[in-house]
């Protein structure tokens, strides 16, 4: 697996994107750290809707706040809801997966549920879970969580049932491990790679997703940076103050670019059905 | 078994589907934790007596149990009571079916955007594997899906209405159907609800055109987001096509790679994505709440986005149990019209 991972560096597309984002990771990560809050709670009326210029990089938006550090700060608060959901997505799906796996009783229901949540289109189905639990960033994320899961819980099961035929589960069970430390012990291991190549992809996927929802109003408002709300704030100044547009969209491509050149990737490498 | 014991078949599949759809969307509306379900049903702040709430309470079959509450909410259901929607002031499936035809329209014709390019795309990739234009159309794709669709609207905006009108160049709308002013003088009488098909039953073309100037940012921005899909089933389908046995033997009878890949590789490889069209359709309605929004489209996708900042979860719950019935509408007709095709499947 290691030997997989390293042969990132021959691909010239995933090494690009994996430093592109693991640069805009860890700006979003120092940019709480650095920008002091009272950049986004000070409002200037005087130094509004100023365009890019040597002091303020990215301009000023309507309240006069620099937009540069909001956009920072931004990444750090869109990067953690899509890595935890994306993350959060991955637990529960393989987890439920490799019971569907295992206990065969429970095989035909689980996979039937995860048919009827697959039925429905994920952005469709997050807006009426989030939507029902109240517009905030926090249920928007429970809800993208909500709709993510199943993918994994499928991927996870079909590797479990091809896992489970191998002479060394079957030698173990006679040994007598127990189906819990099997499964958590011996097959989750040997199997979570094809499934975690998913994660890059979506968490660009997620990340678009979220931003987009944002954008429809489930933002969490202006004291709260975040790209998708940015852009929306933005909208109502398209002719004036372009840039107050631009920059947030910009950073939402280049991190969902970066992911998908590495995803692209990880799909070529760790997905078994791909490799010939 | 005959044709019609198989339609019949794919029907009583479908319907269990849409049953379990509404079981999801009954539990996103009942059943969620720490939420009162009573909420959905009034508008936040409106002041009301304890009476009327217990009342409203009752009539909404709330103090039942969730099972028989859920044999109420699928006997509405089918009779086609969906609720009420305080965005639209419209019960919901009717407001919805008012703004189909416009989302039918834009869906329309980013999907014949996207086969549009993505089809060739997919075939180019495919026959030059790992060649230069392979690596260009996977890079032009993966660009492609990471755009915010959102974002990439109002850019398509600002370029080709405010900047191109700037330059006393021709420019697109961008918000809307139709121009205001020739709905005024010169409007048509709906038949499909379509405004480019009425327009040309009524022989219109003033209006017409004014229709498809207006349709172009919005549809583009659209298909944006099913095109990378086209693309790589394309690419992928093609390349196991001509794997097969019988394209071996095409080219060893001499025939020129074109009339291959056209006549005898293409028939067999375009059906994947024909059999994707339902979650396609899916994902792009999924997108056209963006893109409406954005484009002030009158849809059902707009509609569902001020449903979210109306707090009016009925709508929304109700739109997403149209998007699945629709996703399953399409689904069928595809198996269908497979069946009626392909020899090969069996009924």
């Amino acid at each position: 697996m290691l030997a997989q991972l390293a042969s990132i560096r021959r691909s010239t597309l995933a090494s690009t994107g994996a430093v592109l984002f693991l640069a805009i990771f860890l700006a979003g990560a120092v940019a709480p750290l650095l920008i002091p809050a009272s950049v986004v709670r000070d409002v200037q009326f005087g130094a509004r809707l100023a365009p890019p210029s040597a002091e303020h990089w990215f301009g000023t938006d309507d309240f006069g706040r620099d937009l540069f550090a909001l956009v920072l700060l931004a990444a750090s608060l869109d990067l953690r809801v899509a890595l935890s959901v994306v993350l959060g997505a991955i637990v529960v799906g393989t987890v439920v997966g490799a019971v569907a796996g295992l206990v065969s009783r429970l095989d035909e229901p689980i996979m039937r549920a995860t048919d009827i949540f697959l039925s429905i289109p994920s952005l469709v189905l997050a807006m009426a879970i989030a939507s029902v639990l109240g517009r905030s960033v926090q249920n928007l994320a429970i809800a993208l969580v909500l709709v993510s899961w199943p993918i994994y819980c499928r991927l996870m099961r079909g590797q479990v049932l091809t896992e489970k035929q191998k002479p060394y589960v079957k030698s173990l069970r006679t040994l007598g491990v127990g189906p819990v430390r099997m499964i958590f012990l011996h097959v989750v291991p040997n199997t979570l790679f094809p499934v975690v190549a998913r994660a890059p992809a979506d968490v660009g996927l997620i990340l678009i997703t979220l931003a987009a929802l944002s954008y429809i109003g489930f933002g969490p408002g202006p004291y709260v940076p975040e790209w998708g709300s940015l852009v929306a704030a933005g909208q109502a100044y398209i002719f004036q103050a372009p840039w107050l547009v631009f920059f947030p969209g910009v950073a939402i491509f280049l991190t969902s670019l970066s992911l998908n050149l590495v995803g692209d990737w990880a799909r070529d490498v760790f997905d078994p059905r791909l490799r010939s | 078994m005959g044709f019609l014991s198989y339609v019949l078949r794919r029907l009583a599949f479908l319907g269990l589907v849409l049953l379990g759809v509404s079981m999801v969307v009954f539990f996103v509306l009942r059943g969620m934790p720490g939420v009162d379900p009573l909420a959905a049903y009034i508008a936040p702040g409106l002041p009301m007596s304890q009476e009327a709430l217990a009342s409203l309470r009752q009539e909404l079959h709330l103090d039942e149990p969730l099972p028989l509450q859920y044999v109420y909410y699928v006997g509405n259901l089918v009779k086609g009571d969906w609720g009420f929607s305080r965005t639209a002031a419209q019960p919901v499936l009717e407001a919805l079916l008012a703004r189909l035809p416009a989302t039918v329209e834009l869906a329309f014709a980013a999907v014949l955007l996207s086969t549009a390019i993505g089809i060739p795309a997919g075939i180019v990739a495919a026959l030059r594997k790992d060649r230069a234009a392979d690596v260009a159309v996977r890079v032009v794709s993966i660009t492609g899906i990471s755009f915010p669709v959102f974002w990439l609207g109002i850019i398509l905006q600002l370029v080709f209405f405010y900047y191109a009108g700037q330059l006393g160049l021709p420019t697109l709308p961008s918000r809307g159907r139709i121009g205001d002013t020739i709905a005024l003088i010169d409007p048509i009488t709906p038949i499909t609800g379509l405004f480019l098909v009425d327009s040309l039953l009524a022989g219109k073309l003033a209006f017409f055109g004014s229709a498809l100037r207006h349709l172009v940012l919005p549809a583009f921005a659209l298909s944006l987001i099913s095109l990378a899909a086209v693309v790589r089933i394309m690419r992928a389908s093609m390349l196991e096509v001509l794997r097969q046995d019988y394209i071996l033997l095409a080219r060893s009878k001499g025939l020129p790679t074109r009339t291959i890949v056209l006549r005898h590789a293409l028939r067999n490889a375009i059906t994947p994505v024909l059999t994707t069209a339902g979650t396609t359709l899916g994902i792009l309605l999924g997108g056209a709440v963006v893109v409406e929004t954005v484009f002030a489209w009158p849809g059902v996708g707009s509609l569902a986005a001020q449903g979210i900042l109306n707090n009016d979860s009925i709508l929304v719950v109700g739109f997403t149990l149209f998007v699945a019935a629709m996703m399953v509408l399409v689904n069928l007709v595809v198996d269908v019209l497979y069946a009626v095709v392909d020899p090969r499947v069996r009924y």
